[in-house]
């Protein structure tokens, strides 16, 4: 019996050991500087200086992305959104091709979502932004039909790596899809390090490779009343949501949020959140807010189209899926 | 008793207190948060309990507010004011941050979640 029993200790001790023991180990870096949001990497690295390494260019890769899509910014050296803004209205200007690629995927949602998802909503949005930041009014509707007169994505012209706007009032902003481009982008960086375990998560925007020791990476869903509303067990995919909560405002208690509709001018009322896992992150940021600002037939549709899978949170607390979703709960 | 009794209970009792130990450990680390932390500048300024309502200046930079289980912005010197408009958070690995005045409050939390979309 004692034996036993002594057999059935050593091994009790020894098992959580043994499984401790993977030679890759878990490693994260937390980042603020980028996207206007925090950015987390976790990856399964043998060593603490190898994974360093690979932070690094994951970190160095969204710095430079980060600075070529921000509308608010220009730095020296960089023909970046905010330049393109300034300066595209009177002359074309050059700028570097991964921007000229981003216009031109703007241009595919565009078309793909039936105007749902305008990267040149600029004019329209940066009026928002104003009274957003100043958290005390709601602009006029005169103003934002006025702003929303220079919005249409056709006048903005690429032709090379030259970027011209035939109405010079309008504005590019990427705000839709720009942090999921940058968040694949930044997955590659990694992959081509020779890192195949990792997760990356820019604020909501979340890829996630490989496994982490043989499990599927845990990827919870916010209920936008507080806490947890799933959690989706994910390998190879991006998860992604839009939501009501993320960033807003209120006015005499009305709540005032970032995701505008392009019809109606203002903040898209049917859902709480939206949630979209597919393939691409780009993909998979710019569905989220088109499918905020859809009805739910046409969001199954669109979905269909990019085949990605989505859960719509309704105010009333109820919830709606696309038939793979459940999937990965 | 005698001794070789007393052995066996001896080592039962190790066995039962590893496997409670063990137990223990599994629910810690599996528990959705109830601390949270603010750092600044990427440097760890404070760790406080989600259980305790509390006003926490954050030097001159931000107040963070704890209150019902939840940890919100209450005011800061930012231009932008993002943190502010925020919404509480209670879920662990889902963060509030300013990035003007570089603070994040972030809850901790178990294994469990990976993060938080």
């Amino acid at each position: 019996m004692r034996k036993f029993l002594s057999i059935c200790l050593c091994m009790a001790m020894v098992l959580p050991v043994y499984s401790c023991t993977n030679p890759e180990k878990r490693y994260s870096a937390s980042y603020t500087d980028v996207f206007d949001t925090v950015v987390d990497f976790t990856a399964y690295c043998s060593t603490e200086s190898e994974f360093r390494t690979v932070s690094e260019s994951v970190h160095a890769e969204l710095v430079r992305l980060h600075r070529l899509f921000d509308i608010y910014n220009e730095y020296p050296g960089v023909p970046n959104a905010a330049y393109i803004n300034r300066a595209a209205g009177g002359t074309a200007v050059e700028t570097e091709p991964e921007l000229t690629e981003l216009i031109k995927t703007g241009k595919s949602f565009f078309a793909e979502t039936g105007g749902r998802l305008n990267f040149a909503l600029g004019s329209l949005l940066s009026v928002w932004h104003f009274y957003r930041a100043e958290g005390t009014r709601v602009p006029a509707f005169e103003e934002l039909s006025e702003s929303a007169k220079h919005t249409d994505p056709d006048k903005v012209i690429v032709d090379g790596n030259t970027v011209a706007f035939s109405d010079p009032l309008i504005k590019l902003d990427f705000g839709a899809f720009a942090k999921g481009y940058a968040a694949a982008a930044a997955a590659e960086t990694a992959k081509k390090l020779g890192i195949s375990d990792f997760a990356l998560n820019l604020g909501g925007n979340v890829v996630v490779s490989g496994t982490k020791n043989g499990e599927k990476w845990n990827i919870g869903v916010q209920d936008p009343e507080g806490g947890i509303l799933t959690t989706l067990h994910v390998s190879g995919v991006s998860v992604v949501t839009s939501g009501d909560y993320q960033r807003y405002y209120e006015v005499d208690g009305v709540r005032y949020h970032h995701i505008i509709d392009s019809e109606t001018l203002y903040p898209c009322g049917f859902y709480r959140s939206v949630t979209v896992v597919c393939a691409d992150n780009s993909v998979a940021d710019a569905l989220s807010t088109a499918l905020f600002c859809l009805d739910i037939e046409s969001g199954r549709e669109l979905a269909r189209k990019y085949s990605a899978e989505a859960l719509w949170i309704l105010p009333s607390g109820e919830t709606v899926r696309t038939g793979g979703f459940a999937d990965y709960e | 008793m005698n001794k070789k009794t007393l052995r066996d209970i001896i080592l039962v009792a190790v066995i039962v207190v590893t496997a409670a130990s063990a137990l223990a450990v599994i629910n810690s680390s599996s528990r959705p948060g109830t601390e949270f932390e603010i750092l600044v500048g990427g440097e760890l300024f404070g760790t406080y309990r989600l259980d305790r309502d509390a006003v926490i200046t954050v030097g001159d930079l931000c107040v963070a507010e704890v209150k019902g289980g939840e940890v919100f912005m209450r005011s800061s010197t930012c231009a932008n004011q993002t943190c502010v408009h925020h919404r509480p958070i209670s879920s662990a690995g889902d963060p509030i941050v300013c990035l003007p005045n570089s603070v994040t409050v972030r809850i901790k939390g178990g294994s469990e979640t990976d993060y938080v979309v």
